[in-house]
């Protein structure tokens, strides 16, 4: 505790750093307004047009209950014989790997040659409140495999995993590790306690949350809700920031109302942003038990359905992608995991930004999109 | 409208709800809802949202510009930290009062964030905007939403454990038997689910107001913060010539020290509380819901459950007797699996 008059004392040295005087502080408060007023006449003129996400021209190949399978169209005349199948998460749209055409995972791939699938997990109703994990990996995830197989004529393809979708793309490695060429990780949690090892504030909060609570407390949520709203959702993540999430509709919202780009890349962020879908409550029952909670996936003792997924098993190889400033899924919790794979072709890169900096950020685009590409290149060979 | 908007206009209208307070934080005065010069309703989502933002900001700045001012001309920075300050029980500087005209931030200081993670969360869930929706939960200082915590407890006590708790014994002995025989035994049931709603209720509020406290301590831990920063620029001679600059300065180290209260054990403790009593308020509604429901003969959530539980069962066995026969057909190459159920174009 300090005194107040310590505290007198620090203010009085605070304010002789500030150097605002009236004339200067009208003038900045009057240029700002004059950007938001600019960027209200933008706002006028913005259709959905402007604001459509997710464009890449692709065709629909498969689907089951809310789950669909896209093919995006190839840009090259023959593409590379293996396949991708990228697997995002549910609590976010697929939308993010094409949020917009210049800042698209999806289409750097596709220039690369590469013959792109993704999952679209859908908006699951009440109705999908009893879906597990299994029924997601060993369900949803297994027929999309199955119908790229086919289709490519290809025993194995290779999969790109997003997220809580590369937690899925992980156990689905090792519970059918023959259908699977070679498979991806970005921002990955795989040692959902790698946190408490190297605790950063302001990181990792829904770790330390999960953990805060009970077993019981996590029976209550899903009994209480049964399918967790996707607002609720959207909010968990918000209330990790809190206080810019005020200041990214205050004062940082200023310089986007002055610049047309930055106003469009903003909209279009917030909508992916609005786009959360519900949670299937017997999922989110087994993401915090067994794995915020248990931490049961590195462990090897994560059961779905009738078998237990043994990370021994990804014996493909495997490129694990983490960014460095992800305060969502701590890089502890993502980075240093190789050993626990049974592959001896294993590879980490760390790309900059935060959680989805990493796939719409200019720095990471410049790392991750070239790095899959020749990762995957040099595994699709032979 | 895309798919997730009518959840996420919930969360919109929180977050706007709650940015008159952010800036009443700083001396701003901002309507609550602002009119966005009438362009907003008629722009897509989020565009709406975000003009609405983009006004209050506006309006925000003005108010400041006209506040600081005087401010600034009578007592120089430490006026304009002593406003920032004064909402901060044992931070406020001794210097000058602001300007007579400007607004007393100690009158404006109201908590924009205490209002705690879960409780909000399901106000988003439910489809309120907890600002708009209640105000006296959200709205009010710290000192006012103590005082109502306490009026809450004395009248939740008094209800359920005192004189109600009488009354109802005396009435379920005299007219209990009647009542059952008369098929009205839903009526002593939703009496003593309604006697639960209040007991929980009451811990809600109470797990409320301890978080509240908590994100109040943090709201002063950042302006200690920020003052460190500041004094650390003074020594280095390194001077900051922006209000907004100041402005981000002041957020930046606010959000550290939220984060770090909010990440303690006693933060991780306190939102678990808020968390187990907002999910305990909500069951005990459902389960209210419930005595109606049966009452009425009307198919409630559960049968709803049920009813997918099993069909998802089903599910479950038809894909485990597909994946043998798909093994058995399969060569070399994979081959198209059968078109029932999933559809493959």
């Amino acid at each position: 505790m300090t005194s107040p008059t310590d505290n007198a004392m620090l203010a009085s040295r605070a304010a002789s750093a500030i150097a605002i005087t009236p004339m200067t502080m009208a003038k900045e408060l009057e240029a700002a307004r004059a950007k938001i007023g600019g960027g209200l006449r933008r706002l006028a003129e913005i259709s959905e047009d402007d604001l459509a996400i997710a464009t890449v021209p692709r065709d629909e190949v498969w689907r089951e209950d809310m789950v669909r399978l896209y093919r995006c169209k190839p840009v090259v005349d023959k593409p590379h014989a293996v396949p991708v199948l990228i697997t995002y998460a549910l609590v976010g749209r697929f939308q993010m790997i094409d949020l917009e055409a210049d800042r698209s995972l999806v289409r750097k791939l596709l220039a690369e040659g590469f013959d792109v699938y993704f999952i679209d997990w859908g908006m699951p109703s009440r109705a999908q409140r009893w879906l597990t994990i299994d029924d997601y990996v060993s369900g949803y995830l297994d027929h999309c495999v199955d119908v790229i197989r086919r289709r490519s004529e290809q025993d194995t393809i290779n999969m790109l995993g997003i997220c809580q979708g590369g937690v899925f793309t992980a156990c689905y490695a090792a519970l059918f590790p023959e259908k699977v060429r070679a498979v991806a990780f970005t921002v990955t949690p795989i040692d959902f306690h790698g946190d408490k090892n190297d605790p950063q504030t302001g990181s990792g909060y829904m770790n330390r949350w999960a953990r805060a609570l009970t077993h019981d407390d996590i029976d209550a949520l899903v009994e209480a809700y049964g399918t967790a709203p996707g607002s609720m959702v959207g909010f968990a993540f918000l209330m990790m920031n809190p206080v810019s999430n005020f200041t990214k509709y205050t004062i940082d919202l200023i310089d986007v109302m002055g610049d047309e780009a930055k106003l469009l890349n903003f909209l279009r962020m917030e909508r992916w942003i609005a786009d959360r879908p519900d949670h299937p409550g017997e999922v989110l029952r087994q993401w915090f038990k067994d794995l915020y909670q248990d931490n049961k996936l590195i462990k090897n003792e994560l059961v779905l359905g009738d078998r237990t997924v043994d990370l021994r098993k990804i014996t493909m190889p495997v490129l694990n992608i983490y960014a460095t400033g992800d305060t969502i899924i701590p890089v502890s919790c993502s980075k240093g995991v190789g050993e626990h794979f049974g592959t001896k072709d294993y590879t980490e890169i760390a790309v900059p930004g935060g959680h989805i900096g990493t796939f719409v950020g200019s720095k990471a685009q410049k790392i991750l999109a070239p790095s899959l590409a020749d990762w995957f290149k040099a595994r699709s060979a032979s | 409208m895309i798919p997730g908007a009518a959840g996420a206009q919930s969360v919109y209208d929180y977050w706007l709800g709650m940015l008159p307070q952010f800036f009443a934080q700083m001396g701003a005065a901002v309507k609550p809802s602002a009119p966005s010069n009438g362009i907003a309703s008629a722009l897509p989502f989020p565009a709406d949202q975000v003009a609405k933002a983009a006004t209050m900001t506006s309006d925000a700045l003005q108010s400041i510009a006209q506040s600081y001012a005087p401010m600034l001309q009578a007592a120089g920075a430490p006026g304009l930290l002593a406003q920032w300050a004064a909402s901060i029980p044992g931070l406020a500087p001794p210097q000058p009062k602001p300007a007579v005209g400007a607004p007393s931030a100690a009158a404006m200081a109201i908590p924009w964030m205490t209002m705690p993670f879960t409780p909000a969360m399901m106000a988003a869930a439910a489809g309120n905007a907890m600002p708009a929706s209640s105000p006296a939960a959200a709205w009010l200082p710290m000192q006012q939403m103590q005082q109502m915590q306490k009026a809450w407890a004395d009248l939740g006590s008094q209800m359920v454990g005192g004189m109600s708790q009488t009354y109802t014994t005396a009435l379920d002995r005299t007219f209990g038997a009647l009542s059952d025989a008369l098929g009205l035994g839903p009526v002593r049931k939703l009496q003593a689910s309604g006697q639960q709603i209040m007991a929980a209720a009451i811990a809600q509020n109470e797990a409320r107001a301890a978080y509240g406290m908590l994100v109040q301590s943090a709201l002063a831990a950042g302006l200690q913060r920020l003052m460190a920063r500041l004094a650390d620029m003074a020594q280095k001679n390194e001077r900051v010539d922006s209000v907004l600059a100041l402005m981000r300065m002041w957020a930046v180290s606010t959000e550290e020290a939220v984060h770090e209260i909010l990440q303690s054990e006693r933060g991780l403790e306190a939102t678990a509380a808020v968390t187990r009593a907002g999910l305990n308020y909500r069951r005990q509604m459902q389960g209210f819901a419930s005595i109606i429901a049966d009452t009425l003969d009307m198919a409630t959530r559960r049968d709803l459950d049920d009813a997918y539980r099993e069909i998802q069962a089903l599910k479950r066995e038809l894909r485990s007797m597909r994946a043998p026969a798909a093994a058995a057909s399969s060569t070399a190459k994979p081959r198209a699996r059968g078109t029932k159920g999933p559809t493959t174009k």
